[in-house]
């Protein structure tokens, strides 16, 4: 019972004797299996995305990027990205930091405002945003702009049209940038948060302005943080799918995210290599981005983290406090509730008209359009059967990976866990496109599948799983566990009573994001899906291009609200299962 | 890389527990770790002892010492790299037969830094866990009562079903201890438990636990750098250095008979003269040329030889000061005696510290009389040959 291996040759093999004593169990073992497929999942694509550049048909070539060169409007095709990624990202920037600092710094602060303001891209899918407002600002029909039409009418000013335009460049950047602040909002929270604001106070007491300690020492002591917000925009930003194709087409505006899945899914047949060498520029951007971002944080002059909690006067903004409020709720306002009303009203009207009757509001034109039509019905199975599978996978996979990485100082596991975060760098356009040269054909033959969609969704959204749980599980402190072995719980045991429960509310938070994202998905559903493996995004697609505006209302309707009652279930489970953390007064861990 | 190793169940566990022998038995165990610019270190370098049923072993050193190294091993949180150990005299790890039991069938209890509390359970069902898990079932109404006896015991019976985020440090700490205690195992090890306390809590959670275990008679392993802690608490200290045992001894005897100037520092405050040996008699009593004068003092370090460099180190409580009223005195055959002038006199209540500047020396005195040396007073010190100990630079 006692001795399993025979003893070890007392050799003087003095130092090395401590590799041989790692017990390999179970749980280690299935962990390692499954973080090797998903790390393979995640980067054999985008191998082939760098692959297909050079070699088509199995033949070495320059082909694709002939191809690319040879696209006659390439300079404005990548002049209009660059300007509606830029602008709105600048716009963003502004607008998001300022939030959060109001938020954070100063008595505007709103309660909630800081839990909610991450989950606005969320509670809204950006497709259903962009549609709502194409109904609220189109030129002649914008239910926005006859109200304001009727406002201003009153005052004797008669207008034809108009005064909005959303199909334009000022439209197309606004929307842009409604659903860029968020991220920003997010991460520079995130980063004042663990700043220390005595910095500020120490500047306010040197006799600084206000205004001067803002822009001298508040936002340069956290630029990690803007970096990291400026990086994530880009991402997002350049493969942005779903706001271009509603609002750039309507305007004349192409952008490459659009004709990429234009030459994929639109053309016949397919232009796959050209699409690649177009993807291959959304690389560069991004690369160059995350090129400057690590530069920024390895200059390391930022500010010293200081622990969490310090005690600090919030600034008075005295009577700027209240308008300093209507401009925190004004962003929610254009964000979701201007929106949703548009899509509400189109909705329930039946028709797009900007004369609603009121009297007449109904459910008949939702139940007509979504339920009785069976198109419409198989998509919104499908892409819940997807959401549900797939959100699962995904966070199960990630708990797993995520306690390998934290019980394991194993070289190799690192090497996968990063290997798995790989497509967070990429673009989710360059990620759609590697799952088809990869999985399309032979020998898999996945296109036109939910199972191809299935993979790509949990490759592409697996490392926003995983940062959930990898907090998760990091706030788990390991003397947690120690202590239950201790007190006689074996492995088994003590993932059972002790990680596992600790772990849940950040595992269903993180299960409800995934769900979100992939429900909601448009970018890699432009170029994966179709008729065979039709899903909500797909169909919301195909409505546009050949619909009815209450048709696209409606199912935008049913698809904001699937997400909403998801992700808000989620919140109310994670902040009943986390009531033991009610007291400020957590429990301290070491180590 | 990674090989199934270690894997066993103690040979006697089903057995009667011996009543005589060690309730550890710690032989030869080593322990090294990868700094990261490549190099090993020793974290416990060949470290042997034993602890005897019901004692109270404190480890005690600096921080980086090795002493919590020590500690997990003997919980089996880390593994040795080399040596043996038993508990209860069930082995539990002995690289040489490759056997390792793992720390849920060690039956011992364990207080960590952090405590360790459960978030998400309550007091009560963090303190019935170790009763879940123990191989005897036990009834619900059984675990119930054990918790509430136990709860009782540390005087925070009325707290069972909060939660710990609801409670402050100190009755956090009674809960770790209540729930180290519910098992009644005959083994407690303490990492630290007290350094998260306030000074007035950690007194007095101090006096409680040293009647606590004098009454209920586990055997505790307790690791801390605070040597008030470790003499209050200690049946005997182990003062630890660089990954070994520095000395082991009873709190006296680590106080007053140090074996090495690292010890003496480490567990008191002391006055060191150095000087070389002229003399060394058959019972070990050595005679220091100083450039002060002579002093006398009993030899602390192995193998001091007349010649030898050597430092003659005294407590500053030991040492007596008077005003000085003749020529400055001289050393009689069993103590020393030097002039000197009184630099400073700092009043702490219990004790008054005077420095008092004999000749390049600066010597500190304690006293606790009434009556006050002014600064700036000649003065003569005196201390005893009983008090010096001769040890190695």
């Amino acid at each position: 019972m006692v001795t399993i291996a025979p003893p070890e040759p007392e050799a003087a093999t003095p130092a090395p004797a401590r590799e041989v004593r790692r017990r390999i169990t179970p749980f280690a073992a299935i962990a390692t299996v499954v973080a090797t497929a998903f790390a393979l999942l995640a980067t054999y694509p985008i191998l082939r995305v760098a692959l297909g550049l050079f070699v088509v048909d199995g033949s070495p070539t320059l082909g694709p990027i002939r191809d690319v060169f040879a696209v006659p409007d390439l300079g404005t095709l990548v002049l209009n990205t660059l300007i509606a990624v830029v602008v709105s990202g600048v716009l963003a920037l502004i607008v998001g930091s300022g939030l959060a600092w109001l938020n954070e710094r100063t008595d505007a602060r709103l309660a909630g405002i800081t839990d909610s303001m991450p989950l606005i891209p969320f509670l809204l899918p950006p497709i259903a945003g962009a549609v709502g407002w194409v109904l609220l600002l189109s030129s002649n029909a914008g239910l926005l702009n006859a109200f304001i039409r009727w406002v201003v009418g009153g005052v004797g000013i008669e207008l034809a049209d108009g005064p909005f335009n959303i199909f334009s460049w000022p439209g197309l950047i606004f929307v842009y940038t409604l659903y860029q602040v968020p991220y920003v909002f997010m991460l520079v929270t995130g980063g004042l948060r663990s700043a220390d604001a005595s910095l500020d106070e120490q500047s306010r007491i040197s006799g600084a302005s206000r205004w001067t300690t803002l822009r001298r020492i508040t936002f340069p002591a956290i630029r990690p943080s803007i970096g990291g917000a400026i990086l994530l925009m880009g991402w997002q930003g350049f493969s942005l799918y779903s706001v271009p194709v509603i609002i750039g087409s309507g305007a004349g505006i192409d952008v490459l995210s659009v004709r990429i899945v234009d030459l994929l899914s639109f053309t016949y047949p397919p232009e796959t290599a050209t699409a690649v060498g177009l993807s291959f520029i959304v690389l560069v951007f991004v690369g160059v981005m995350w090129y400057f971002q690590s530069r920024l944080l390895r200059s390391g002059r930022h500010a010293t983290m200081g622990g969490k909690g310090q005690r600090f006067t919030r600034q008075e903004l005295g009577r700027w406090k209240w308008p300093a409020r209507l401009v925190i709720l004004g962003y929610g306002f254009l964000a979701v509730v201007l929106p949703a009303v548009g899509l509400l009203l189109v909705s329930f009207n039946g028709y797009w008209t900007p004369k609603i009757k009121w009297a007449g509001l109904s459910l008949d034109s939702l139940r007509e359009s979504v339920f009785e039509s069976t198109q419409t019905l198989t998509a919104v199975q499908n892409s819940l059967w997807i959401g549900v599978t797939g959100a699962t996978i995904g966070m199960i996979a990630a708990a797993l990976i995520a306690l390998l990485v934290v019980r394991s100082r194993n070289r190799a596991v690192r090497v996968l866990d990063g290997a798995i975060k790989l497509p967070s760098v990429f673009s989710h356009l360059v990620i759609a496109v590697g799952f088809i040269l990869a999985f399309g054909g032979p020998p898999f033959y996945l296109g036109g599948t939910t199972v191809i969609l299935l993979l790509a969704y949990i490759s592409i959204y697996l490392p926003q799983g995983s940062v959930a749980a990898d907090s998760a599980a990091s706030q788990v402190g390991s003397d947690l566990a120690e202590a239950s072995q201790i007190n006689g719980a074996g492995g088994g045991k003590t993932f059972r009573r002790v990680y596992l429960p600790l772990m849940v509310p950040g595992l269903v938070a993180g299960w409800a994001f995934l769900f979100a994202r992939m429900v909601g998905d448009l970018t890699a559903t432009a170029v994966l899906a179709g008729t065979s493996n039709m899903v909500v995004g797909f169909r919301i697609l195909q409505i546009y291009e050949n619909g009815s505006y209450a048709e696209l209302a409606s199912l935008s309707v049913v698809l904001t609200a699937i997400t909403a009652l998801v992700v808000g279930l989620s919140l109310v489970y994670s902040r009943w299962q986390g009531r033991w953390q009610g007291n400020s007064r957590r429990p301290r861990r070491a180590r | 890389m990674v090989a199934p190793a270690y894997v066993g169940t103690p040979t006697a566990a089903t057995a009667d527990p011996p009543t005589a022998g060690p309730i550890v038995r710690v032989r030869d165990v080593r322990k090294r770790f990868r700094r990261a610019d490549g190099t090993d270190t020793n974290a416990v370098d060949d470290v042997s002892f034993d602890v005897a049923r019901g004692e109270f072993l404190v480890l005690l050193g600096p921080s980086g010492c090795g002493k919590t190294t020590l500690l997990r091993m003997i919980a089996g949180l880390e593994t040795p790299d080399a040596g043996s150990v038993e508990i209860d005299g069930v082995p539990v790890f002995d690289h040489a037969r490759r056997l390792l039991v793992p720390p849920e069938k060690r039956r011992i209890s364990m207080i960590f830094q952090s405590y360790a509390l459960w978030p998400h359970m309550t007091v009560n069902q963090n303190v019935a866990y170790p009763l879940e898990n123990r191989a005897e079932k036990l009834s619900r109404a059984e675990i119930a009562s054990r918790v509430q006896a136990s709860l009782d015991l540390v005087h925070i019976g009325d707290l069972g079903r909060q939660y710990p985020g609801q409670m402050s440090g100190g009755q956090q700490q009674r809960v770790a201890l209540a729930r180290a205690l519910v098992a009644g195992t005959d083994l407690v090890l303490f990492d630290e438990p007290l350094s998260n306390v306030d000074a007035k809590v950690r007194e007095q959670l101090r006096a409680e636990l040293v009647s606590m275990q004098r009454e209920l008679g586990f055997a505790a392993v307790y690791v801390t750098h605070d040597q008030h802690e470790a003499m209050g608490l200690a049946h005997r200290i182990a003062v630890m250095g660089e990954g070994r045992f520095v000395q082991l001894g009873s709190p006296r005897d680590i106080y007053h008979e140090a074996n090495s100037r690292y010890v003496a520092n480490f567990v008191g405050t002391s006055n060191e003269l150095p000087g070389t040996v002229v003399a060394i008699d058959a019972s070990g009593q050595a005679t220091v040329e100083t450039d002060i004068g002579p002093i006398h003092g009993s030899v602390g370090s192995p193998q001091i030889a007349v010649g030898d460099r050597v430092i003659a180190l005294f407590r500053p409580e030991r040492v007596r000061a008077v005003p000085r009223t003749g020529p400055p005195a001289n050393g009689t055959a069993s103590s020393a005696g030097f002039g000197g002038t009184v630099n400073a006199a700092l009043f702490f209540g219990p004790h008054t510290e005077y420095h008092v500047q004999c000749g390049a020396h600066l010597l500190r005195v304690w006293s606790n009389t009434r009556t006050e040396l002014p600064e700036g007073a000649s003065v003569d010190i005196t201390v005893d040959e009983a008090d010096v100990r001769i040890l190695r630079p």
